[in-house]
């Protein structure tokens, strides 16, 4: 328990830090606040009204202060800057898609990563070990937009139209009564499989391309976590008692290898939504990647500053997440320990 | 041919290594030699041929075609192998230069100051690094190679101040630096001499497999339209300009190659990397 | 607040809040089929390049805020089906005092979208909250009253059915500018519906959610992806056959064009010029084209040096290969520009242009003292405009030009509201602008774009900085007198003089030009901007 509340102790003050810095970041924007909005007619009385009425005019710590409160009062982000829109509610949508899409990504990364390593290390040094070494190898090294364009080029020539967007547009209206931005899942729950259908269609090239990070990175952990695990004493004593490496592999180094693979897919949380932002661009997927990038060419704070808090506090987040988890799948790390 | 240095050895037997290292010096020579081994200024466009230049498909003098402005693809694609050594290299010496003192400083002092250092790393680790490289390009505001040669710097920064404190703190450990210690040479000579030479092995590997990374990052926040200025022969940016043509097979040409060019190094220094660990870290032997 | 944090909490642990949503009864079940068997409905979908910013049409600049609002709001004026001429909108008839100071509207019987009334007050309350800063409804953006409409000193209702509007001196395109989107009448019953806020102004969000009293009315807007409008039976023009309309937004052209071709919208505007010809052989898809009455231009500040020297604006001028331009840029559609008049407005002068000449345009610049050439930073937007489909490559072609005659062009590469804002403080040494018809008036190009007095430092839209008094005495003359051959040769005379002392290069005319799926029936482009869709229908 000590290490979870030491654990959980720290993402207090850790994000107020990030949430700090990134505040500081969206305030230094070249240009300042009222190069978001004002344009054509920009009178410096409006312009100054206007910084006033938005509290521009006080000191940093003091708007950093307001900003904080109303997060965690009210959940609030403020204003854009250009066209005072909330943020909160944007961000919110804009997150759930990019976790969708994320969250696909990872249905299919994990099974087919984790096959791929566990072949790789039972089949050691024959062709499938090398297939998998050579497939993991081009998944970190393809730039993941490239991929995209790649797949819709080759989606193109076979006639396949859906990824442009997220559902076939016949089912706006049923969309937009839902409770959450995840269309996919939720389409699923409430059994309308028509609307699935359509969803899945739109997420499937943009998952497929997404899913090469996490699924290179998972073949290569399993591998080499499997590989040490067969090493060890017991695996040696188990293969002793005429059990076939193979089951070895499986039955017992599997398990335990799944410890570091746990954590790896923390780890590749960021990996991930970094990647989600430029799958996104490619296929106008309307996700917090997309939604940082416009709010920095639009020189709007409120945006940037949220779209990039919401970013890291999910990474910090998820990452406390396997933390905790990783106490309860291996007994050591509870009773203390630390690095 | 037989090298009497293990490590030498080690790395020789590495097929995947060597491709590796081949991969890298194709891809230097064509950094090197863009000058002189490109068709075409890249940033020039071609002379018109019967009024026509922009667009023009693969064959005759242009092997790869030209793009919507009429510059020659194939020389973009080999300055761009330039541009790309040129902004991960920088990007990743920078960090080194920033990383490894504060990381020896961190790991040599310890207490508050090893707590500062190692508190400030785990902010910026929050945020994803492209993000990261996001909010620095929008904080520059301005559209140049130097934006992405910091930006990249930047995220590279914390891993390599880690790696750093934790060699040096291992290394600080042994017998022979608290005997240099105990004689009283100054902790900045230790340092120097004893510590960093040691920690030189994992550094190189790490740079090595952080100059792919920085290339990947340096592609994608161009491709995001936070990179270099236009005219630039540069990866990313030619691939954000084939985004417009990803419906037209006809235009190939002006999506396959520079991607191909990106992976195709990337995975040069992957594979080069993966090869230096195995042979420099014994403890990574397979 | 407390669902947005159950949501949250949800998405984080990446479990389903949905879950929760579906377990008690569906709070809004579709009726079973209602979405599978969508054929009895008549939707449209509109693809664009961008989300609108606004949908307060006193606010707006942006064309894709200005799509949405044409159909949600009528005018008291308004453009006839696809041309520039004008019919009556909400007013049935107008007419004006001898002196031209004094305007009469007579309104028709409608109803806004709430069922309020459109009368003469909201008619007031629309304009009068562009006018007065101190009004509950005024914000600080009302750029086009502030460009056109500064004349107005009175708007009053004469009684329910009648407004008269009071000018302070005669203003010739005053007809043709009350067609503008801008004019919009606005419900005060929104307005007003929840309140003033402390400093005294309506607390009504009404850029998020705008009723007016147009063939549409507004439903929902997911930003950044639709805006969804309904049909509105009681409108008093006879209900719009469409059930429904959305805009939807896809970035990227080519792949705008992909939901062009899978069905998934029928109407799409930004086409890639070299998608044109895809477009022809496909069979389910028209391509519906107009010549555009808009202007792409590169602008020189004539306050910074050396385009202070007008030897270095015409070796610049000289220089630039705009066959070139056309052929790269533009993938060879549109037509070269000469004057920053577009060709089909009237007033517009046929005017030689310059062949390109690097002999003469050296020998100008040796002549100005810089045989060595000179650098100069060249700003653009980064996002396409219907004059410039590759804003970018247009700037990369001027750069190359003008490498012959030892001039280098530094691009830089700015979020449009930023280089407006560039270029309105006179901070940019050039730049790339364009500008397209709000109404049919040749004062609506060439006093807003090069007259001296939009010359204003802080909100010029005069990107030159060209205060040539000649013109603006022209240009003013024009303004005032009513007298149809007079202002053209005014204009005229404006021309030539620009063009000589070139200020601005004029590059490419652009045609407007849609992708129209062959079910949609009565569609027409409208050279003022603006979709009007109220007469669409699919079959």
């Amino acid at each position: 328990m000590l290490h979870a509340l030491r654990r959980l102790l720290w993402t207090v003050p850790l994000l107020a830090v990030v949430s700090f810095l990134v505040f500081v970041i969206g305030e230094s924007l070249p240009g300042g606040a009222e190069a978001a909005r004002f344009d054509v007619h920009a009178n410096p009385a409006a312009v100054a009204e206007w910084k006033h009425e938005r509290g521009l005019d006080l000191p940093l710590p003091q708007r950093y202060a307001h900003y904080a409160s109303r997060i965690v009062a009210d959940f609030d982000f403020g204003e854009s800057y250009v066209d005072d829109q909330r943020v909160a509610p944007l961000l919110l949508a804009r997150f759930q898609a990019t976790a969708e899409l994320a969250l696909f990504a990872l249905l299919i990364a994990i099974p087919i990563g984790i096959a791929a390593g566990v072949a790789a290390a039972a089949l050691r040094g024959r062709w499938i070990d090398w297939l998998a070494n050579t497939v993991a190898l081009a998944g970190i090294s393809i730039p993941v937009f490239w991929l995209g364009m790649i797949l819709m080029l080759a989606a193109c020539a076979v006639g396949y139209r859906s990824f442009q967007g997220r559902y076939d547009i016949a089912h706006e209206a049923v969309v937009a009564t839902y409770t959450t931005r995840f269309y996919l899942f939720e389409s699923l729950l409430r059994a309308r499989f028509d609307i699935a259908a359509s969803c899945f269609a739109y997420i499937l090239l943009p998952g497929v391309a997404l899913s090469t990070i996490p699924m290179a990175a998972i073949t290569r952990m399993t591998r080499s976590a499997v590989l040490e695990e067969v090493g060890k004493d017991y695996a040696t004593t188990a293969r002793a008692k005429g059990l076939t490496r193979t089951r070895v592999v499986i039955r017992h180094a599997l398990r335990n290898a799944l410890i570091p693979i746990v954590t790896l897919i923390g780890v590749q949380t960021g990996t991930l939504l970094a990647g989600a932002a430029l799958t996104e661009t490619v296929f106008s997927w309307p996700g917090l990647g997309t939604f940082v990038v416009e709010a920095v060419r639009r020189k709007d704070s409120p945006a940037l500053t949220g779209g990039l808090l919401f970013v890291a506090a999910t990474f910090v987040l998820v990452n406390l997440a396997v933390d905790l988890l990783y106490g309860v799948l291996d007994p050591r790390v509870r009773v203390g320990g630390g690095e | 041919m037989r090298f009497r240095d293990r490590r030498v050895r080690t790395f020789l037997a590495n097929r995947s290594a060597i491709a590796g290292l081949v991969i890298l010096t194709v891809v230097f020579l064509a950094a090197a030699l863009a000058g002189v081994a490109s068709p075409f200024d890249p940033e020039l466009r071609v002379e018109p041929v019967a009024g026509k230049f922009a667009r023009l498909l693969p064959g005759g003098a242009h092997p790869l075609g030209t793009d919507s402005n009429g510059f020659d693809v194939l020389s973009r694609l080999l300055h761009g192998a330039r541009t790309s050594l040129l902004t991960a290299v920088a990007s990743i010496s920078l960090a080194l230069f920033a990383a490894i003192p504060l990381g020896a400083w961190a790991g040599w002092k310890g207490g508050w100051v090893d707590g500062l250092v190692m508190r400030a790393t785990d902010v910026t680790l929050a945020f994803p690094s492209l993000f990261l490289a996001v909010a620095i390009a929008a904080m520059r505001g301005t559209q140049d190679l130097a934006t992405v040669i910091y930006a990249v710097a930047a995220v590279s920064v914390p891993p390599i101040v880690r790696q750093v404190r934790a060699e040096v703190l291992r290394v600080k450990s042994l017998d022979f630096v608290t005997a240099a210690r105990a004689v009283g040479i100054a902790p900045s000579r230790i340092v120097l001499r004893t510590v960093l030479p040691n920690c030189i092995a994992p550094i190189t590997v790490l740079a090595t497999l952080g100059t792919g990374t920085a290339i990947l990052d340096a592609a994608g926040l161009s491709f995001l339209g936070l990179g270099p200025r236009a005219e630039q022969a540069e990866w990313g940016v030619m691939l954000q300009a084939g985004l417009d043509y990803v419906r037209d097979p006809a235009r190939w040409y002006l999506v396959v190659p520079p991607g191909l060019a990106i992976a195709f190094t990337v995975l040069g220094f992957n594979l080069f990397g993966d090869g230096l660990r195995d042979a420099l870290d014994p403890r990574t032997q397979r | 607040m407390r669902r947005v944090f159950l949501v949250l909490a949800a998405s984080l642990c990446a479990t389903l809040a949905a879950a929760c949503g579906v377990r008690e009864p569906a709070v809004n079940p579709a009726p079973a089929g209602a979405a599978a068997a969508p054929a009895a409905e008549k939707v449209l979908v509109f693809a664009r390049g961008a989300d609108s910013k606004s949908l307060d049409p006193a606010v707006v600049t942006d064309g894709e805020s200005v799509k949405v609002i044409t159909n949600v709001f009528d005018t008291l004026v308004r453009f006839k089906s696809g041309s520039l001429d004008l019919a009556p909108g909400l007013a049935e008839s107008w007419s004006a005092t001898g002196d031209g100071l004094q305007w009469i509207f007579k309104l028709r019987s409608a109803k806004f979208h709430d069922g309020s009334p459109v009368d003469a007050d909201a008619v007031v309350f629309s304009y009068l909250r562009q006018k007065d800063a101190d009004h509950p409804a005024h914000t600080d953006a009302c750029a086009y009253w502030e460009d056109n409409f500064g004349v107005v000193t009175d708007v009053r209702a004469a009684d329910p059915r009648t407004v008269v509007i009071t000018l302070s001196k005669p203003f010739a395109p005053f007809q043709a500018a009350m067609a503008l989107f801008s004019m919009s009448i606005v419900s005060p019953t929104a307005w007003k519906s929840e309140g003033v806020d402390a400093k005294g102004k309506f607390k009504y969000r009404f850029g998020e959610k705008p009723v007016g009293s147009g063939p549409f009315k507004f439903v929902r807007w997911n930003r950044d992806d639709t805006v969804v409008l309904e049909r509105n039976p009681d409108y008093w023009a006879g209900a719009p056959k469409l059930d429904k309309l959305i805009f939807r937004v896809v970035k990227q052209n080519q792949q705008r064009l992909l939901l062009a071709e899978g069905g998934q919208a029928q109407i799409m505007d930004g086409v890639n010029p070299s998608d044109v010809e895809r477009v022809k052989a496909t069979p389910a898809l028209e391509l519906v084209t107009q010549p555009g009455l808009n202007v792409a231009y590169f602008a020189m500040n004539t306050t910074h040096k050396p385009f202070d020297d007008v030897r270095v604006r015409n070796a610049v001028a000289l220089c630039i290969d705009k066959a070139a331009l056309r052929e790269s840029a533009y993938d060879g559609a549109g037509e070269i520009a000469v004057t920053p008049l577009p060709k089909g407005m009237p007033g517009w002068k046929e005017i030689a242009d310059r062949k390109r000449d690097v002999v003469r345009a050296k020998a100008l610049l040796v002549d100005a003292g810089l045989a060595d050439g000179f650098t100069f930073k060249l700003s653009v937007m980064d996002n396409p405009r219907a004059y410039m489909p590759r804003p970018k490559d247009v700037a990369i072609q001027i750069s190359q030009d003008l490498r012959a005659i030892g001039v280098t062009a530094e691009v830089e590469v700015l979020q449009f509201a930023r280089l407006l804002e560039d270029t309105q403080n006179g901070r940019h040494d050039a730049c790339l602008l364009g500008w397209m018809a709000d109404y049919g008036d040749p004062d609506n190009f060439l006093y807003v774009l090069l007259d001296k007095t939009t010359a204003r430092m802080g909100s010029s839209n005069n990107a030159s900085f060209y205060t040539d008094e000649t013109v603006h005495g022209w240009l003013q003359q024009a303004r005032e007198t009513t007298d149809a051959t007079e202002r053209t040769s005014l204009y005229g005379l404006a021309q030539d003089k620009i063009f000589a002392d070139a200020p601005v290069v004029p590059l490419v005319q652009m045609p407007e030009m849609r992708v129209v799926s062959r079910k949609v029936r009565g569609y027409r482009i409208y050279p003022a901007g603006g979709e009007y869709l109220a007469d669409v229908t699919i079959e």
